[in-house]
């Protein structure tokens, strides 16, 4: 989960970031994603392994996970009262 | 200061070794008057360790009941609520001097029962904690959590937003929000004289929140979970041998060897690829855990498994096979 999260920040965000040169990423060319800057996206790869391992070196997974349902949660109320809002409902 | 007081006659020392050598690799910290001269050396020192002491196993002998000190400490345990009576099978409950001849007494060799026993005295507080303090326990980290779960929903609300049709409401959150966290990052590196980009501002407070999340479950795991395995002992416990050298790691999920290797393994093609040293662009490189093909994932599990082996099942074998020898040596002893 931790993952997936991260590659929707990354992949909203960090692929927008230019590079000074005129080199462009190709870790996920094969997947048809593109990041501008070759290492921001050496970046991303990283921490994608990255940031589990220190989670799981800081806290049980068990723990994690759990609150990492929450977040879930939390994600998908947003966006269900945002589609909800839409319909103007009136109580 | 120990967990464990071990309470014995000197004349015993062989089997205080062999009961503290078990307790100490199931992870407990043991204290014991090691010394082969008389107690009353050390007097201030064994009063200083049976009172910090969690629990204390007293060990009744055939020597040990005709000893004072043992009495005594006996004694003083039970009188805090701490004590833990062992016998050998050649003492019977009439030989054990009163009262602790009443209490229910485990045998000696019955491991299992005793570490039941350490594992029960070992999970009650040590102070009676205050009304005030049972309702505000542990409430600071559940707080830096929650923190971090509502944080971490919004901006993964607000990274998303861009495919997202946004009512007003959410309009206006997601603008405040990215306004907000990249102020906030512009003025945190400022100090530093760093400019940041707002593309960063995002991951920096993604990470942000997810690091409140991670440290308050953390902290809460360790101030709970202090001194009781939790997760399965079949493979993601820590070998004895190193939950003996470090009480404090009986937490951990998976051993320190096995999770960098799991990294490095999934991590060396991305690395080897992006420095262009192989020329090919059509190799299976898995990226993400569902990138996983079968010839990689059986390629992984093969590279795994020795290192998981050898890192989980010699120590515990080890381990086993020295409480074996132990046993064979007592028994042929005895």
């Amino acid at each position: 989960m931790i993952t997936i999260f991260w590659w929707i920040v990354a992949f909203s965000q960090l692929i927008n970031i230019h590079s000074r040169s005129d080199d462009a990423g190709i870790i996920f060319d094969e997947f048809g994603v593109r990041f501008r800057d070759p290492n921001t996206e050496y970046v991303a790869v990283l921490l994608c392994w990255g940031l589990p391992l220190v989670a799981l070196l800081a806290a049980p997974a068990k723990a994690i996970s759990r609150h990492l349902i929450f977040l879930t949660i939390g994600l998908i109320l947003l966006i269900a009262f945002n589609e909800l809002s839409k319909l103007s409902l009136v109580v | 200061m120990a967990d464990i007081f071990i309470s014995y006659s000197k004349a015993d020392h062989a089997l205080a070794l062999k009961l503290s050598t078990f307790l100490e690799a199931e992870g407990w910290s043991v204290w014991w008057d090691k010394s082969l001269g008389a107690a009353d050396l050390y007097r201030d020192e064994i009063m200083k360790q049976l009172a910090a002491a969690r629990a204390v196993i007293s060990i009744w002998t055939s020597n040990s009941i005709r000893s004072d000190w043992v009495g005594a400490e006996a004694g003083r345990a039970k009188a805090d609520g701490k004590l833990i009576p062992v016998k050998t099978p050649d003492v019977a409950y009439a030989d054990i001097p009163l009262p602790f001849g009443e209490m229910h007494t485990e045998n000696v060799a019955s491991t299992d029962l005793i570490r039941a026993a350490v594992v029960a005295q070992l999970a009650k507080p040590a102070v009676q904690p205050t009304a005030g303090a049972l309702l505000t326990k542990g409430f600071k980290w559940e707080l830096l959590t929650w923190w971090g779960i509502i944080g971490g929903a919004i901006t993964l609300f607000v990274a998303i937003s861009t495919t997202l049709k946004l009512a007003d409401w959410a309009r206006h959150l997601v603008q405040n929000w990215k306004e907000w966290t990249h102020a906030f990052w512009m003025w945190l590196f400022g100090w530093l004289g760093i400019r940041i980009a707002p593309e960063w501002a995002a991951v920096l407070t993604f990470l942000l929140f997810g690091s409140l999340l991670t440290i308050g479950q953390a902290f809460n795991f360790r101030r709970t979970f202090k001194y009781q395995p939790t997760v399965p002992y079949w493979i993601f416990r820590a070998p004895a041998w190193r939950r003996a050298k470090s009480k404090e790691k009986s937490f951990q999920l998976i051993s320190w060897r096995t999770l960098l290797y799991l990294v490095l393994v999934q991590t060396y093609r991305p690395v080897i690829r992006s420095l262009s040293l192989l020329p090919s662009t059509h190799l299976p490189i898995p990226v993400l855990p569902w990138d996983l093909l079968p010839d990689d994932l059986s390629l992984f599990l093969a590279r795994l498994l020795p290192v998981a082996f050898l890192d989980l099942e010699v120590p515990r074998l080890i381990f086993f096979s020295n409480i074996c020898l132990a046993s064979s040596n007592n028994s042929s002893a005895g």
